[in-house]
């Protein structure tokens, strides 16, 4: 009797097969992705209709309306919304048992997480492609639609991997699902708290000053240029660089959560 | 026997009222016990209070805006979300007693049935006043001034208490409709659609396009109006007020009909 050994997948295979589980347990659960649609969409179409006319203040930047100024924020709330499904997922398989006996497989650390990054990235390109598309048939405009398209999907993609970094650390550290949708008002409030959806300099007082140390309001800034001015190389490098950064500092927290949760 | 049965008071049916009470203190006790659901109703009101205020300052610089300052204008409507996302709150206690088969329980104990929804609603009543209270307190603290206060106020909590009787009514008569926990998020957004296509965020005459018009037909818009008398130029008149109140009549009197019928097709 012969035992055959089965070749052990690549790293690179292995994160494909756990990205591919991720975004296969957030399609088939709609409640985890329709609101990361339909929530940005609604505000956006609500808040463009009733701030419009404020573009006639002095000080606002030529736009052709409302809805154009409010494409990064549309997007960002999606993101924020739909890459925390990698930490729900994260937390609920460890709240079933499933994560240790992941762990126990000979898979590849680095694939368990970035498998899951992976998955969370590729649903936020999807969440851009889909607001671009349905916004651009309402009127949004893109000064230079292919630079504007390649930036907003980069920054989509890496602020995906961001949230979703950070959501799956928390997942990791507390092993909840309720601890995980806990945190999500911080993203909320950080998003509220810079340019997304009105231009810090008009309030001015301390919300300007808030909006001016957030890190949102740089990505947004960048995003805003490239949307309504067209190639701008220095706004487009700033929103790519902060998601990045934003990026390799939630890795970092995953790594480390992963680090603890698989020496406990 | 009979004596000794009636000495039990079994043949005593408790008042409606009676009843409604004991189940409306349960609701407040729940809370007692779990601070975090009414930390939770305060924290979004107020937290989208403190951002609307210092987001949209220059807002009120658009020509005809009714107010100088950004809190003025978004203060009633944070207290009347409050109001609004307290009432959902009751769907989702009931929510929770429907799945853990305590409102079966409920269900059996002898009085009249509406007490239950009675009591629910009294509890939601009770939490709205509490979290509107402490948020104006809050817009006060933002720079929020009365400019019709005597006249204005109960109009205010007039609006307050039926945006939450409105809120518990809808979502109660989903969960009796539905029996399942699942159709909860149903109550976050339809309250939270009815709030934002109305002048949540500008006056009717600065909102465009759809909304504009979506706005016009809201109820939600003239309860707004209704209670925003207290903080805007102008003060209180009755051109303001008659249709918030029809409005508060009519959405209160259709949402208890819905929430009653619900209720009357789960016992069914």
């Amino acid at each position: 009797m012969t035992v055959t050994a089965h070749p052990r997948p690549s790293a690179v295979a292995q994160a494909v097969a756990i990205a591919g589980r991720s975004v296969r347990g957030v399609l088939r659960q709609p409640p985890q992705w329709v609101p990361s649609l339909v929530f940005p969409l609604f505000f956006n179409a609500v808040s463009a209709a009733a701030f419009d006319r404020t573009r006639a203040l002095p000080g606002f930047p030529e736009v052709n309306s409302f809805l154009t100024f409010l494409l990064p924020a549309t997007i960002l709330q999606g993101v924020l919304l739909g890459a925390t499904a990698a930490g729900n997922d994260a937390a609920v398989d460890i709240e079933n048992g499933f994560f240790d006996r992941l762990v126990l497989s000979p898979m590849s650390r680095v694939s368990l997480l970035g498998g899951r990054l992976v998955g969370s990235m590729a649903l936020g390109v999807v969440q851009v492609v889909f607001f671009l598309s349905v916004l651009s048939v309402f009127g949004a405009r893109l000064e230079n639609p292919l630079a504007g398209v390649l930036v907003l999907v980069v920054v989509g993609a890496l602020l995906a991997g961001a949230v979703g970094a950070f959501s799956v650390s928390i997942a990791l550290r507390t092993g909840s699902v309720e601890a995980v949708n806990g945190f999500f008002p911080i993203f909320f409030a950080a998003l509220f708290m810079s340019s997304a959806f009105f231009p810090p300099s008009l309030s001015g007082g301390w919300f300007e000053t808030v909006a001016s140390i957030n890190p949102i309001t740089w990505i947004v800034d960048g995003l805003r240029d490239v949307i309504i001015e067209g190639w701008v190389p220095g706004a487009a490098a700033r929103a790519i660089a902060v998601s990045a950064a934003l990026g390799v500092l939630a890795i970092f927290m995953a790594t480390r959560s992963l680090a603890a949760r698989i020496r406990t | 026997m009979t004596a000794a049965v009636e000495g039990l008071g079994a043949t005593h049916e408790p008042k409606v009222l009676a009843s409604a009470g004991v189940v409306a203190w349960r609701g407040v006790l729940r809370t007692t016990r779990f601070p975090a659901i009414i930390v939770q109703s305060i924290f979004f009101p107020a937290f989208f209070l403190l951002v609307y205020t210092g987001l949209y300052r220059a807002v009120t610089e658009l020509p005809n805006f009714p107010t100088d300052r950004a809190a003025n204008w978004y203060l009633p409507f944070m207290m009347m979300q409050g109001a609004a996302f307290s009432g959902v709150g009751a769907g989702f206690a009931t929510a929770v007693d429907i799945d853990n088969g305590f409102f079966d329980r409920l269900l059996l104990v002898p009085g009249r049935r509406i007490s239950i929804l009675l009591g629910t609603l009294g509890f939601a009543l009770v939490r709205a006043v509490t979290v509107a209270f402490l948020v104006m307190i809050l817009g006060l603290g933002l720079g929020a001034r009365f400019t019709d206060a005597p006249l204005g106020l109960p109009l205010l909590f007039l609006g307050v208490a039926s945006m939450s009787l409105i809120a518990s009514c809808y979502s109660l008569g989903l969960i009796y409709r539905v029996k399942d926990q699942r159709v909860a998020p149903m109550f976050q957004v339809g309250i939270f659609v009815a709030l934002f296509v109305s002048t949540a965020q500008v006056p009717l005459d600065l909102a465009t396009g759809w909304l504009h018009d979506a706005a016009r037909f809201n109820p939600v818009t003239n309860i707004l109006r209704l209670g925003r008398q207290a903080f805007l130029t102008g003060g209180v008149t009755w051109t303001d007020t008659w249709g918030g109140l029809v409005a508060v009549v009519a959405t209160t009197a259709v949402a208890g009909m819905w929430a009653y019928t619900g209720l009357r097709k789960y016992i069914d």
